[in-house]
């Protein structure tokens, strides 16, 4: 990590206010100037791109007494709540960084006043667009960690909520929230979040993903251990489930932890439709995404090594699709697999309305194309298709992603023992599992450890009624 | 910790360099028998005819049959592979076909080598071929596979026609069990096309006696509780005839004194609808009669089929089998002295449900 | 001493003596009981499963009342050579049992799947799926037992398709054999029963363990019943002379299962058979390695490295099935004894020399 000298110079010694002001006027957008009836008495400076000069001009300079002695007559009539005053030249440097004005009085260096004065410059609240629900609230996060915390704070205007703010980052000073609820949020969580946080040694934070990639537990894994979301109403609703939140100013998503497996496969629309219904589409999903690992490695399997178990009616289809193709299944498989992936990936990094075209030009012209090449066999085209839609059903982006990924090594382990390697694969994937925990728990809680109270919330979800009671407790002792 | 991360990959991918020595079986690459005729040349070789479907993008289907001759099986598959462009493989095979020359000489040899065979599944239907075996699967008919063709004949047979349930496992555990004998189906072909013309019984392994027509449907009540489209009709009068076919029948043994020279009851009852009646109106009388008639004659049909099983020394309803887990310490020589002369008295109770759509 | 965190409720004792309990002895046990008592086999089922019952009331009772392992125990009353020679013998007979379950699964992938498979490869897939397991702790060895259950728990839905082939008349006459056929039937049986020995070395590891013996108990009835239903099943499916010939009978009658979309089901049983194997192999490899680390002071994961190499060197040593069948004879032998002898011996002396201890402390 490259070492910033000019972070820690002032340190050494206490410039003065002159000093410290005089520091920032390098930089072309700081704005300072003296202020007095009769004599210049009062220093006022600021980055004009970082406050709103609304405040500047409406609430602070008409109240300023100009004619007083002292830094704390000056200010006394200014409409504005708070008022920091401060002896350090750092923090008035630090202040002045994150958009706040400071006066300092000539000839009284010991003393700067510091008024919060940011412009909000930032996208008002709008639609959720990654976990759109039909029914329910339709609100999403913004930018503005500020915002965020006034989205959450609605839903849940209890004192419990405690909101512990970390700045991290030489570079971004990123302002970090870590919201939970006192008495349902166990103590421990928050305090390694917090201390893991801490511990950052970064310089910049710019989303939230990065903060939830370097406090994770295990890092090298490719299952996601905190949840992403956008919607403020999931935030409100696993706080109360005694989750800790995760908010960083300047990202429109929340990290809720700690997270474990069957969670990643709840959406919130789960709760706002009928239990039978959410019960359905829960399992749904959970055999989409065993559906999308396991067919493509097993289809391999079957016609590589194991033609034994096909039906006779099947065997008739498949030999025919397959007669006159080049390649072994697991080649054409691994090739088919890729363009699914390439045909996301351009989709992903292309404006909406381009993406559509191109997922149109990939799904009908070239697999039409390949198959009638006869370079591909239509049912694996089928079934990788089928396999890559399962795994966009998973409510949280990055579970879907992981699927995918880990799809491959089951795919090269069918080529090389057949079924066997599918299974042998699967007991890998299951023991990583077992290995992960997420803030020292569990991933794979409830189903392992068992909890039979907590299963009535995960692979499916029970009428309410039965849910009165929270998932865990999470209170030790 | 740095060493596990180095090591693990390096060695995994020393291994997946391909030393795992398993063949593959690639399913467009290989030919895949469907169905196996096995014909008696002398005592101790024998031709066998494989078929293989050759699929066409039309969705046509072409029967490939291939011939060999030796005289153990394995080899047969090697001589075969001689003549083909891809290796025949066994493990889908649904049909494996004697001739009755063979089945004459011992079975066990040629059913030892299937049930050895993990590849071929215990659901294989084995079939007797009255006349030459070969010629079942080398003519080609319809637009389907021959094994396919052959094991939905027999098996809609076995669902709801005349042919008790039977497959290589079943003639295994017949055949292995003490008081009991196999039976297989038996097809005939008649210009190519093969036709299921009855039950071909054994003694052990051997082949000793065909069922007649009018024996099979009294066969199959005897063997097994079935249910049956075909149905039976009888006589009633001059001029008269009533025709049922079974719901259901369910067979029970009665044997007061096992192991002893005194009789063995067998109850068979018979729930049926009424399907064709020659006479003018169906009423309770009437159909008490048609009931005591049809009794009657499907009584002496199962005495006379069961006496003639005796005097063949064959027990493929497995008698011997009722006797023994009535029986302690049972002794299998006993009884196979006791078995052709013990008195059978069969009890046949007829139920007429239905009479159908009118009255 | 023990970390919270590393300790287990007590009813997930209830799967791992399930999970080892029925291991890959499911595959063929019933030749090998009806053999010696034919029809009656299914006695037999249930006498051994009631004299392990005894076993692990045995082993509770040795093991609440010392409070410590089995390593422990055998210092503490043998002293230190003779108790650390005595570990050795259980250590080797783990780490033995763990090869000769992981050999059978490997024998039955040879005749049923792949003939021609590398022993060598393969063996080395598996032991990384081994350690990977067994350097994860007991927590990880206990979650895998727990889905080692769940998961494959749905081949007991194959127990319907073999009934349409069933002849119940089979189990006909009872009790139709000697009392010695039956025993030496009981002998045979005990074999699938063993395995929960390592209870012994994850006893500390259990929350509260006076409530675990409940659930012990419960987990043995539980695999007496599954074994009773595939031997009542087996005895109606085949006939006596049959099954004699069937080296796997479970895997023969696998095979008379068909679904729409698939056929030939023993190839799907043997790839779930993995995830049935996998937490018996790893618990054995675990207390023998736990063994030898607590006995000679070395990192575990070192030990279970040794451990694996030797696992991969003996599978491939014991090259046909006569070798493995005289090896796993052997070992069933071996554990017979060491199971109905030695721990009530054990249990005994363990129980007078706290008498005397209390005796001499009084005095």
């Amino acid at each position: 990590m490259k070492k910033f000298p000019f972070q820690k110079s002032n340190q050494s010694q206490t410039p003065q206010f002159n000093e410290a002001i005089q520091q920032l006027k390098e930089s072309k957008d700081f704005t300072s100037f003296m202020f007095g009836l009769e004599r210049d008495t009062l220093c006022i400076s600021y980055f004009t791109t970082l406050i709103d000069t609304d405040i500047l001009h409406r609430d602070l300079l008409p109240y300023l007494n100009k004619s007083s002695s002292t830094l704390e007559n000056a200010v006394q009539a200014l409409p504005i709540e708070n008022l920091l005053f401060t002896q350090k030249p750092d923090d008035m440097q630090n202040h002045l960084l994150i958009g706040y004005i400071s006066i300092t009085m000539e000839g009284k260096d010991d003393q700067a006043v510091l008024i919060k004065a940011d412009s909000q410059k930032s996208r008002t609240v709008s639609l959720p667009e990654v976990e759109f629900s039909v029914i329910g609230p339709k609100e999403s996060l913004v930018e503005s960690l500020d915002t965020n915390l006034n989205l959450i704070r609605k839903r849940l205007p209890i004192q419990e909520l405690k909101v512990e703010e970390l700045i991290v980052g030489k570079l971004s000073k990123s302002r970090v929230a870590v919201l939970h609820i006192d008495g349902i949020c166990d103590k421990k969580n928050v305090s390694t979040v917090i201390q893991r946080i801490t511990n950052l040694d970064v310089n910049q934070i710019i989303d939230s993903s990065y903060i939830s990639q370097m406090i994770t537990d295990k890092k090298n894994s490719p299952f996601p251990q905190f949840i992403d979301t956008e919607r403020p109403d999931r935030l409100a609703a696993v706080l109360g489930e005694g989750k800790l939140v995760i908010l960083v100013d300047g990202a429109p998503h929340g990290l809720i932890g700690p997270a474990t497996l069957v969670e990643f496969f709840t959406a919130s629309e789960d709760y706002f439709l009928n239990w039978t219904m959410a019960s359905f589409f829960r399992l749904v999903r959970f055999f989409a995404v065993l559906f999308s690992i396991l067919i493509t490695p097993i289809y391999v399997a079957i016609l590589t090594y194991h033609y034994e178990l096909l039906p006779k009616n099947l065997i008739n289809t498949l030999v025919i699709s397959r007669s006159g193709i080049p390649f072994p299944p697991i080649l054409e498989a691994l090739v088919l697999e890729l363009v699914i992936e390439l045909l996301r990936e351009a989709g992903a990094r292309l404006p909406t309305k381009v993406g559509q075209t191109i997922g149109i030009v990939g799904g009908i012209v070239i697999g039409t194309a390949s198959v009638e090449a006869g370079l591909t066999s239509n049912v694996l085209l089928i079934i990788v298709a089928l396999s890559a839609l399962a795994s966009f059903t998973t409510p949280v982006y990055q579970m879907g992603n992981t699927i995918r990924l880990i799809r491959f090594p089951f795919l090269l382990m069918a080529y090389y023992i057949g079924i066997l390697g599918v299974a042998i694969s699967f007991c890998f994937m299951l023991i990583h599992l077992l290995r992960i925990t997420t803030l020292g728990r569990p991933y794979l809680e409830p189903l392992y450890p068992p909890k039979l109270h907590s299963l009535k919330d995960s692979l499916i979800r029970l009428p309410f009624s039965f849910l009165s009671k929270r998932p865990a407790p999470k209170h030790k002792d | 910790m740095r060493i596990k991360t180095i090591v693990l990959p390096s060695i995994i991918s020393l291994f997946l360099s391909g030393c795992m020595d398993i063949e593959p079986t690639v399913l467009n690459e290989i030919n895949i028998a469907t169905a196996v005729s096995y014909d008696y040349i002398d005592k101790d070789h024998f031709t066998s005819t494989a078929v293989i479907p050759y699929y066409m993008p039309d969705k046509k289907v072409n029967n490939v049959t291939f011939t060999a001759t030796s005289s153990l099986s394995k080899d047969v598959r090697q001589k075969m592979n001689q003549q083909t462009d891809k290796p025949i493989y066994s493990g889908k095979i649904e049909v494996i076909l004697y001739s009755t020359e063979l089945a004459k000489h011992d079975l066990t040899r040629m059913t030892d080598t299937l049930i050895r065979d993990p590849s071929i599944g215990n659901t294989v239907y084995l079939a007797i071929v009255d006349g030459k075996a070969e010629e079942v699967l080398t003519k080609q008919f319809g637009n389907v596979d021959k094994g396919t063709y052959l094991s939905n004949a027999i098996e809609h047979n076995i669902q709801s026609g005349i042919l008790p349930k039977t497959n290589l496992h079943l003639f295994s555990y017949a055949q292995n069990a003490e008081g009991m004998d196999p039976f297989l189906p038996i097809i005939k072909p008649k210009n190519g096309n093969p036709i299921i013309t009855g039950v071909a019984l054994f003694n052990q392994g051997e082949f000793v006696y065909q069922t007649k027509e009018h024996e099979n449907v009294i066969f199959k009540m005897l063997v097994e509780q079935s249910s049956n489209k075909e149905g039976f009709s009888t006589k009633l009068g001059e001029k008269l005839f009533a025709s049922v076919y079974n719901i259901s029948s369910k067979v029970s043994y009665n044997i007061p004194e096992p192991m002893t020279n005194s009789p063995i009851i067998i109850n068979l009852n018979i729930e049926a609808v009424l399907r064709e009646f020659t006479g003018e109106k169906v009423d309770k009388k009437e159909i008490r009669k048609i009931e005591k008639k049809m009794e009657n004659v499907l009584k002496k049909r199962a005495e006379k089929l069961i006496v003639k099983l005796q005097k063949l020394d064959v027990d493929p309803l497995g008698v011997g089998e009722q006797v023994r887990t009535r029986t302690r310490s049972w002794d299998k020589k006993e009884w196979e002295k006791l078995y052709p002369n013990i008195p059978f008295q069969v009890n046949v109770k007829l139920n007429i449900l239905e009479s159908g759509a009118v009255e | 001493m023990i970390n919270k965190n590393e300790q287990i409720s007590p009813f997930l004792v209830f799967f791992l003596v399930l999970k080892v309990q029925i291991g890959v002895g499911v595959l063929g046990f019933q030749r090998l009981i009806i053999k010696s008592a034919g029809n009656d086999a299914w006695i037999a089922v249930i006498a051994a499963g009631l004299l392990f019952s005894i076993i692990i009331w045995c082993m509770f009772t040795l093991l609440n009342s010392q409070k410590q392992d089995l390593m422990g125990i055998h210092t503490q009353l043998f002293g230190k050579v003779l108790g650390g020679f005595l570990n050795m013998i259980w250590i080797t007979y783990w780490l033995l049992m763990g090869i000769a379950v992981y050999r059978a699964y490997v024998e039955v992938v040879q005749a049923w799947m792949f003939p021609q498979i590398n022993v060598m490869t393969f063996s080395i897939v598996f032991a990384l799926l081994i350690y990977y397991t067994v350097s994860g702790g007991f927590q990880v060895l206990t979650g895998i037992c727990f889905l080692g259950v769940i998961i494959p728990s749905y081949l007991i839905l194959t127990i319907f398709f073999p009934l349409e082939y069933t002849d119940f008349r089979n189990l006909l006459p009872v009790w139709n054999h000697s009392y010695k056929e039956i025993a030496l039937a009981t002998r045979d049986m005990s074999l699938s029963y063993m395995g929960f020995s390592t209870l012994l070395m994850f006893y500390p590891l259990i929350k509260h363990q006076k409530k675990a013996n409940k659930w012990a108990q419960l987990a043995n009835i539980l695999s007496l019943l599954s074994y009773l239903l595939l031997t009542i099943v087996s005895i109606g499916f085949y006939s006596e002379n049959q099954i004699s010939r069937y080296v796997w009978a479970t895997l023969s009658f696998w095979s008379i299962v068909e679904v729409p979309f698939i056929e030939r089901f023993e190839y799907i049983g043997i790839a779930t058979w993995v995830i049935f194997i996998l937490p018996n192999i790893c618990l054995f490899i675990w207390a023998a390695t736990k063994g030898t680390s607590i006995l000679f002071k070395v990192e575990p994961n070192r030990i279970s490295i040794l451990f694996l190499v030797i696992l991969i060197v003996m599978s491939i040593a014991l090259k046909d099935r006569e070798t493995i069948n005289t090896f796993q004879d052997y070992m069933s032998y071996v554990g017979f004894i060491l199971y109905t002898v030695y721990i009530p011996i054990l249990l005994c002396l363990s129980y007078i020399m706290s008498k005397i201890r209390k005796k001499t402390h009084e005095n």
